[in-house]
């Protein structure tokens, strides 16, 4: 069970070390872009919690030198780009709400628990942890609520969801080079728990697991 | 099917052949490793003796169909291919049979083999049509690895009922090598199987769900299942996506 998620405010932050810079400037990066699309689609997403959480991950994170400087930079720009534009709302809720909120809330899980992280660390994954995973709770109520309005939601979720997909395990290769010892964060765990998480939901939405099974093969193998 | 519908390997491309044949070759010899593990699983299990000997020779008989169909359709299994695939298979079965871990048999042949037949057997039934005698053979060989799925589902019912802990460390230690072994075998045929027809992809998604569904039909979490399964694909996948082979 994770304790609970609180608790440092920006003005108390700590220094941290190199690698806590780098793992906190790749997720103030997917942070801003969430932020900047619930701003534009959905503004009760960008509600205090969100924006306090990204302000702290900002102070985590207050310059790019390091980020720029490493491998994450590419594959996570390409990753952002390939989400960067939104056309609609149903669009946002599938790319942030059903698939980047439960990455995140899988992330921040894994560093919640790490022995590697520092106290502070921990406590900004804690806080982040809830904050995606009520928005993706969240977001799943409304695609719901959404359904006989939108018709059926598979077709959507393989067009949304296809590229940002193939992108992230590019982004996955550096991240287990870059903090799988330190914190415990390998990518084939994050896919293992975010499919776990993501299959349930698909399936709640009337999507046929089996399906989506497949969908989410293609788009990790590349096809 | 009318004769003139059928495809004649002389007059297919030669991408098509080389497919056919690898997976042929697979399918042919894959099922006489099948029919070899059962065969051991039976000298575990003296009380299960009967039938498991049954399955071997049902899996034996799949394998013959499956020489008859090539040869009649002038495709020649090939061997090398398969025996590189099936050689960490065998190693993989070997080191069970010599712990006389029937119960990790049990899940690597009942569960894990036989899912990768059932997810490139279904659909290939369909795919099948164009070649002669090809289809029908896969149907009986498909509803026969259905019923051998069923058995191995019941036995491991009975045999961890109420010992749900104990079955998801089976599960674990059997996966990590399995997994990396047939979902690694999957990768290296995903091309072929596009090539005659059918969805690498949907193979992949089908074969990791039904292993899921099994998993949780004996009592491992649907969650707990997922995602062990899945984390241990990802690595195979991630080979197939950077255009290296896995064994």
């Amino acid at each position: 069970m994770m304790g609970p998620a609180v608790v440092v405010s920006s003005r108390q932050l700590p220094a941290f070390d190199g690698v806590e810079i780098l793992l906190w400037s790749t997720l103030r990066l997917f942070e801003e872009q969430a932020l900047r699309h619930y701003r534009h689609w959905a503004v009760h997403f960008a509600d205090d919690a969100k924006r306090s959480h990204v302000a702290m991950v900002q102070s985590a994170a207050p310059s790019w030198e390091a980020f720029e400087q490493s491998t994450l930079q590419r594959p996570m720009r390409e990753l952002l780009d390939a989400s960067e534009s939104i056309a609609d709302e149903r669009q946002l809720l599938i790319v942030q709400g059903l698939v980047y909120e439960r990455v995140r809330d899988v992330i921040y899980r894994t560093i919640e628990s790490s022995q590697g992280a520092s106290l502070p660390t921990r406590q900004i994954a804690g806080a982040g942890r809830a904050v995606s995973a009520e928005i993706a709770r969240r977001s799943l109520e409304l695609l719901r609520a959404g359904l006989d309005a939108s018709g059926p939601l598979f077709g959507p979720f393989v067009e949304h969801s296809d590229e940002v997909l193939h992108k992230l395990d590019a982004v996955g290769e550096c991240v287990d080079e870059m903090f799988g010892e330190r914190f415990g964060l390998r990518f084939s765990d994050v896919v293992g728990e975010f499919v776990a998480d993501l299959v349930p939901a698909c399936v709640e939405l009337g999507m046929d697991r089996r399906k989506v099974m497949g969908h989410l093969a293609g788009a990790l193998m590349g096809l | 099917m009318e004769q003139s519908s059928i495809a004649v390997s002389s007059q297919l491309p030669a991408d098509e052949v080389l497919s056919m044949e690898r997976l042929m070759g697979l399918a042919v010899f894959g099922e006489k490793v099948a029919a070899r593990t059962y065969a051991l699983m039976a000298e575990l299990k003296p009380e299960y003796g009967l039938l498991l000997r049954e399955f071997a020779s049902m899996e034996g008989r799949h394998g013959t169909w499956f020489h008859e169909a090539s040869k009649q359709n002038s495709f020649v299994p090939d061997r090398k291919f398969a025996d590189n695939e099936l050689g960490y298979l065998l190693a993989q079965v070997d080191g069970y049979r010599a712990d006389r871990d029937f119960d990790a048999l049990a899940v690597l042949q009942g569960f894990i083999v036989e899912c990768l037949a059932i997810s490139t057997y279904d659909p290939f039934v369909e795919a099948a049509k164009k070649y002669d005698a090809m289809s029908d053979c896969f149907q009986a060989a498909l509803d026969e690895e259905r019923y051998h799925v069923d058995w191995i589902t019941r036995y491991l019912r009975l045999r961890f009922f109420d010992a749900e802990d104990e079955l998801l460390a089976l599960v674990q230690r059997v996966n990590v090598q399995g997994i990396d072994c047939v979902g690694g075998t999957l990768m290296n045929i995903t091309d072929n199987l596009q090539t005659v027809g059918l969805s690498g992809a949907d193979c992949a998604g089908t074969m990791a769900d039904e292993y899921t569904q099994l998993l949780q039909s004996v009592g491992v979490p649907q969650r707990e299942a997922t995602k062990n399964i899945v984390s241990l694909f990802m690595p195979v996948m991630r080979k197939y996506r950077r255009g290296e082979k896995t064994k």
